[in-house]
């Protein structure tokens, strides 16, 4: 078996052409991962193990013969349940979709198969991206700490990164659900510029606010994963502007300007969470960037108008069920979901137009400063068995908590990472988000990529063992 | 669902329930599997303008 522990996609592509290992001997060593540590994890719904078996014989055979279909040909990858696979179970982590299979593939599912990448399986979530874990499928646990939460709604794709359980993982982010649950599992979650990827054949929260991203073990695999994601089959390309991970090399690092909102940073954020994100941001200084503070404007209002779209659309989509079969549903998706069938057309219509308001609030900021720097979430992992956060001692209602900090990007569209800046004194991970203005991705990919050169810290594994003979 | 879960979920999103004769929503929503206005005529929301709409008069979309 090969050792994985600091295992990234760039590494393993370099290893497959150096002959030192194979795409099947890779695959056989995340498949015996899965069945040793899963189990305790529950990060996969469905693991694709023929499939994959399949795909990494046909890499080593093109390699061989030298047909190279890229970075990503034979990389193991793995989905979140809720990107449409052919022939394979689709659930949303919902009693709704229990049996649904659908009989084609998301577009970027294809696109990623077109890359050569060995599908790993289907990864656990909240149901239906929603925030709440369904009973039916259990919570991913989060590997760092099994009686923590590893966040949501992608949280089963966090973990398997985390775990070693698959080398990148598909997400979706409506509010932070790539980004928070990347910060807490100690890895890279990265939402790109809004519609960069496809979402066709991705069943959708809030379809204004979703975005398809990856999650990885380093900003540079992420780059990697998104120029094959963003290939789009429908012949889109995003308006033709796509996206190469050779871009990073051009971005001027040393001379970019980071904004931190000290709105959000200082009010609603853990002190703990906070003082590792000052540190983060000094070393961001110390490579030469300028770190001032700025504004992104009201953030009741830019919660408020996020929540509210997020409501109506979700409410929009799920109409159907809940007149059918609403008791299917985890109680606290139900109750979100017809909260939002409440909300006023007015309402809606006017956080639309405060979307407009925000977005030309942001182009301003965007103005004066590259790129913006937060915490990914507020606090570090929450126990598995708490219904709210705790931030400075004080209750905070989880959705809200969460979204303040990382829904400004999904609300405006702009690209967003969370890359890892250490650990609180809890000993749990902390991410620290960076965010750059549309179509800067490769600004924001190739900051998180300085940041993480400059930190020099190296990839480790869980300790897995220790928690499984406990 | 009741008022009071019902007022929590939209608390962020500037919307008050305002009706204090409701107690529970649960009906209305019930009502509405089979009218699709009825909840909306049988709710009372305060919904809350958006401070920064005074900038902008056009609508929105996706960014």
């Amino acid at each position: 078996m090969i050792d994985v522990s600091a295992m990234t996609v760039a590494r393993a592509a370099a290893a497959f052409r150096a002959g030192r290992f194979s795409p099947r001997d890779l695959a056989e060593t995340y498949l015996k991962r899965v069945r040793e540590l899963d189990g305790a994890l529950n990060s996969y719904l469905t693991v694709t193990s023929d499939a994959a078996l399949s795909a990494a014989e046909r890499a080593a055979e093109e390699l061989a013969r030298g047909i190279d279909r890229g970075p990503l040909h034979g990389i193991p990858v793995a989905y979140k349940d809720l990107f449409d696979t052919a022939g394979v179970r689709t659930t949303a982590a919902s009693r709704i979709y229990a049996h649904r299979v659908p009989d084609r593939d998301a577009e970027v599912v294809r696109a990623l198969s077109n890359a050569g990448v060995v599908p790993m399986g289907k990864l656990n979530m909240l149901e239906f991206a929603y925030g709440v874990v369904h009973p039916d499928y259990g919570p991913a646990r989060n590997p760092w700490n099994l009686e923590r939460s590893s966040g949501g709604s992608s949280s089963g794709s966090a973990v398997a990164v985390a775990a070693g359980l698959c080398l990148a993982a598909l997400g979706s982010d409506t509010g932070g659900s790539i980004r928070m649950p990347a910060a807490w599992c100690g890895v890279v979650g990265f939402k790109p510029t809004y519609d960069l990827v496809s979402r066709a054949g991705v069943v959708p929260l809030s379809w204004s606010l979703d975005h398809v991203g990856p999650l990885t073990r380093t900003a540079y695999d992420a780059a990697l994963m998104l120029e094959a994601m963003a290939e789009r089959p429908d012949g889109i390309r995003d308006r033709g502007r796509g996206f190469q991970a050779a871009a990073l090399d051009d971005v001027d690092v040393p001379h970019l300007r980071i904004g931190v909102p000290r709105q959000l940073l200082d009010t609603g954020v853990d002190d703990a969470v906070r003082r590792v994100v000052e540190d983060a941001l000094s070393d961001l200084a110390e490579c030469g960037m300028a770190v001032e503070d700025v504004s992104l404007g009201d953030a009741d209002d830019i919660l408020a108008a996020e929540l509210t779209i997020l409501f109506a659309e979700a409410s929009a989509f799920h109409i159907r069920w809940l007149r059918e079969r609403a008791e299917d549903y985890a109680p606290l998706t139900r109750d979100r979901l017809e909260a939002g069938i409440a909300i006023p057309a007015v309402h809606y219509i006017n956080a639309l137009r405060a979307r407009e308001a925000i977005v030309g609030a942001f182009r301003d900021v965007f103005r004066n400063v590259d790129l913006v720097a937060l915490p990914s979430a507020p606090t570090t992992a929450i126990r598995l068995d708490e219904t709210s956060l705790s931030i400075n001692g004080a209750p905070v209602d989880i959705f809200r908590g969460l979204i303040r900090i990382t829904g400004p990007f999904n609300l405006t569209g702009t690209p967003a990472i969370s890359v890892p800046c250490g650990c609180a004194p809890d000993g749990l991970p902390v991410g620290l988000q960076l965010a750059g203005p549309w179509h800067a991705d490769h600004v924001v990919l190739a900051a998180a990529r300085a940041f993480e050169e400059r930190r020099a810290a190296p990839l480790r594994l869980p300790p897995l063992g220790e928690h499984l003979r406990r | 669902m009741t008022r009071q879960a019902l007022a929590a979920v939209l608390a962020a999103t500037g919307i008050r329930v305002t009706d204090p004769d409701i107690a529970r929503v649960e009906v209305l929503v019930a009502a509405l599997r089979a009218d699709g206005e009825r909840l909306t005529a049988r709710v009372d929301l305060d919904a809350q303008p958006f401070t920064q709409i005074g900038q902008l008069g056009a609508a929105g979309s996706s960014p």
